[in-house]
């Protein structure tokens, strides 16, 4: 049987195979089958190519979602990073601010150790003197007690100072309940009359009584009334002349009670105003009024108020100018 | 140098198809002929009587070329006297393909290595790993010393193949000769002209010449794919699509990879030459010109070094895949091959199952090629 173009051709031009002179079949069995031959090369051919793109097809399907699937993972991650870079960002804030506060608690130790030793030399050299002085006759021994009492006293003062300090830096244990502040400030107000009294100083101490019903307060009263001296004391040691005047307001919606301690003293700068209450700082003036100082009355004072669910102010127009020292405690219900 | 061709067919049995006779004897007699016929030791006694002093190779073919004549089932003859070259001979027997690198070994040692110019391999066609013989030979060859060849045929039924030296040829054979002396020009050249289509696919699975997966998959299934109905004839369908394999360890070289086998139970493909894992490959397609062009360069390639002088013989090994693709129109490469050469030179060979020769005619170094046409060109001045 030959290739169908063969016999499409031997019909059209000799008018059928079978006019073909029988010793040509040879020839057109050859042509017949090389045509043949390459119908089935082609057929190959074609069928490669079809499955070859289909192949290529599935790649660049699989390629184009392999694409959008690295697109995405690339956008999680990139939002990943940015989550990360955020929190890094946050940590290095807290980081420098706790570094900040490291810087200043090192600061801390070492004027704590400073002042320590400040505190505790003066007293124990005047001891010591005492000591010396007594030993060789110049003082008597009756006196020399007298120093050596004054100086053991000022020493526990001291060491009493630090304890307390340490206590509110760490877990303090509060016993809040309702209390009244009125005896507590006549007890104080009383006591430092006789202290006035005793550096002849001339100061006077008033408590202003206010035209309203002192209500409650809810406070641990043992560690308030140390406030209340601590003030007072600060209100005497910083005024050589003139007046401490103490007041009652109600404040914030007479949600608390307001304590002013007004004094004629040295005050205090703008400046000094941002440090004090900071532990052992103390103004320029006051050292100078007040040398022996330790600059952690007002630390204490300030971190038993705000234990107590209270807040300490501190005014003065300037220098020399007095100062107003106050606190508030939530009035009870 | 002086040649004498004859031809046996069953219609015509011997006949002389040179015009010189040699009064000489050849010192060296190549038969490539079909396998059955190189198997019959009919054929063999009768090459004997007619040189019963020569060194007579035999060599079972998947086609022969005699002149520009390709036959199937026939004995295309050449012996050769040569005046002033020495050869000399070497056989070994490879136990399987994994004695492939030593069989190399083997061969190369048993040659002299003084005056050696040139060695002619002819190996079984099956049995054997050709990278793992051509490595073989180089390391144990002087590097001055080209190599070239073929792995002999089986039609295209693959399942023996024989190769003999001075003896009936037998399967699991290889013999080497070697060619002494510096009056012999050696050329030779290697074209393919196939072309690759398709994506390039990862070996992922192989053991030496054996391919088990590409990209995971079995890459048995991969050619049954292709092949369509044309399956059922594997292995021999599966030299219409060629493997160009690129190593990239290797500087990206490539080479042509076909297929000599089929295991159904372990979907498997057994190659020429090595498939090594992380290798890349493609398929490849016939292009009946670029084939034809392939051969026409080959022989370009293979006169190169002989100058504008004509070589007296060419020995044409082309691999099998060719002859199945180009089917009647195969003698065209073979014309192109004799436009090139010229009119006067012998011409001989076989249409094999692996070519052995360096990629390029400056280069030494032997190479394992697929579906390429090969030729070692001969002139004894």
């Amino acid at each position: 049987m030959l290739h169908r173009i063969l016999q499409r051709q031997a019909k059209k031009f000799i008018g059928g195979v079978e006019n073909i002179p029988q010793k040509w079949n040879p020839f057109f069995d050859a042509i017949s089958k090389t045509y043949l031959d390459f119908d089935n090369d082609h057929a190959l051919l074609d069928r490669s190519l079809e499955l070859s793109s289909k192949e290529f097809f599935e790649n660049n399907r699989l390629l184009r979602e392999a694409k959008e699937g690295v697109e995405k993972i690339v956008q999680e991650r990139t939002k990943e990073l940015e989550y990360e870079k955020k929190r890094v960002e946050e940590a290095n804030v807290i980081i420098k601010e706790k570094n900040k506060y490291l810087e200043v608690a090192i600061n801390a130790k070492n004027d704590f150790i400073r002042i320590a030793n400040h505190q505790l030399n003066t007293p124990l050299s005047i001891m010591k003197n005492a000591y010396s002085m007594v030993c060789d006759g110049s003082l008597t021994a009756e006196k020399g007690v007298e120093y050596w009492g004054s100086g053991l006293k000022r020493i526990l003062q001291v060491v009493e100072e630090f304890w307390t300090v340490l206590e509110l830096e760490g877990e303090v244990k509060l016993n809040i309940q309702k209390n009244s502040i009125i005896l507590a400030i006549k007890n104080a107000v009383e006591d430092s009359k006789k202290v006035i009294a005793t550096n002849k100083k001339s100061l006077e101490i008033i408590i202003n009584e206010p035209d309203f019903k002192i209500p409650f307060v809810l406070c641990d009263i043992k560690r308030i009334n140390n406030v209340i001296y601590n003030l007072i004391d600060n209100a005497i040691s910083y005024t050589q002349k003139g007046m401490i005047s103490i007041s009652y307001q109600m404040v914030e919606n007479n949600k608390y009670l307001k304590v002013n301690i007004k004094d004629t003293g040295v005050g205090f700068t703008k400046e000094d105003k941002e440090k004090i209450g900071q532990k052992f700082y103390r103004a320029k003036n006051a050292l100078l009024s007040h040398p022996d100082g330790s600059g952690i009355g007002l630390y204490i004072s300030k971190s038993i108020i705000e234990n107590n669910k209270g807040k300490l102010f501190y005014e003065s127009e300037g220098e020399n100018k007095g100062s107003v020292f106050s606190f508030i405690l939530p009035v009870a219900d | 140098m002086k040649i004498e061709q004859k031809l046996w067919t069953k219609e015509t049995g011997w006949q002389n198809t040179s015009l010189e006779k040699l009064s000489e004897k050849p010192q060296l007699v190549l038969v490539f002929g079909g396998r059955t016929l190189m198997e019959d030791e009919r054929y063999f006694k009768e090459i004997r009587s007619l040189y019963p002093k020569s060194h007579i190779i035999e060599c079972s073919t998947a086609g022969e070329v005699l002149d520009t004549k390709v036959r199937d089932n026939s004995i295309a003859l050449t012996a050769i006297f040569f005046k002033k070259t020495k050869v000399k001979f070497a056989e070994t027997d490879i136990a399987d393909i994994d004695d492939s690198l030593a069989a190399g070994k083997r061969l190369a040692d048993a040659l002299p290595q003084k005056g050696l110019v040139h060695a002619m391999v002819f190996s079984d066609g099956l049995h054997v790993n050709g990278t793992s013989l051509v490595e073989g030979l180089n390391n144990n060859l002087p590097p001055t010393v080209s190599v070239t060849g073929g792995l002999v045929g089986d039609g295209a039924d693959f399942k023996k193949t024989v190769v003999g030296l001075d003896h009936v040829a037998m399967e699991s054979k290889i013999v080497l000769i070697g060619f002494y002396g510096s009056n012999l020009k050696i050329g030779y050249g290697s074209l393919g002209g196939w072309d690759t289509f398709g994506v390039e696919r990862l070996i992922t699975k192989s053991k030496g010449n054996i391919l088990y997966e590409l990209d995971d998959k079995p890459a048995l299934e991969l050619y049954k794919t292709y092949l369509g109905d044309k399956a059922k004839d594997l292995p021999s369908t599966g030299l219409l699509f060629p493997l160009r394999l690129r190593i990239k360890e290797d500087k990206n070289r490539e080479v042509v990879r076909t297929i000599l086998g089929i295991d159904e139970k372990n979907q498997s493909m057994t190659f020429a030459g090595d498939m090594p894992e992380g290798g890349h490959v493609a398929l490849m397609k016939a292009n009946f010109e670029r084939l034809i062009d392939g051969a026409s360069g080959a022989g370009n390639m293979s006169i190169e070094s002989l100058g504008s002088v004509a070589p007296q013989l060419a020995i044409l090994i082309s691999c099998i895949g060719r002859k199945l693709v180009l089917k009647e129109r195969v003698e065209e490469e073979v014309e192109a091959v004799r436009e090139v050469i010229g009119q006067q030179t012998a011409m001989a060979g076989f249409y094999s199952y692996g070519e052995l020769c360096p990629s390029t005619p400056t280069e030494k170094q032997c190479r394992l090629h697929n579906q390429t046409m090969t030729i070692t060109t001969f002139r004894e001045e």
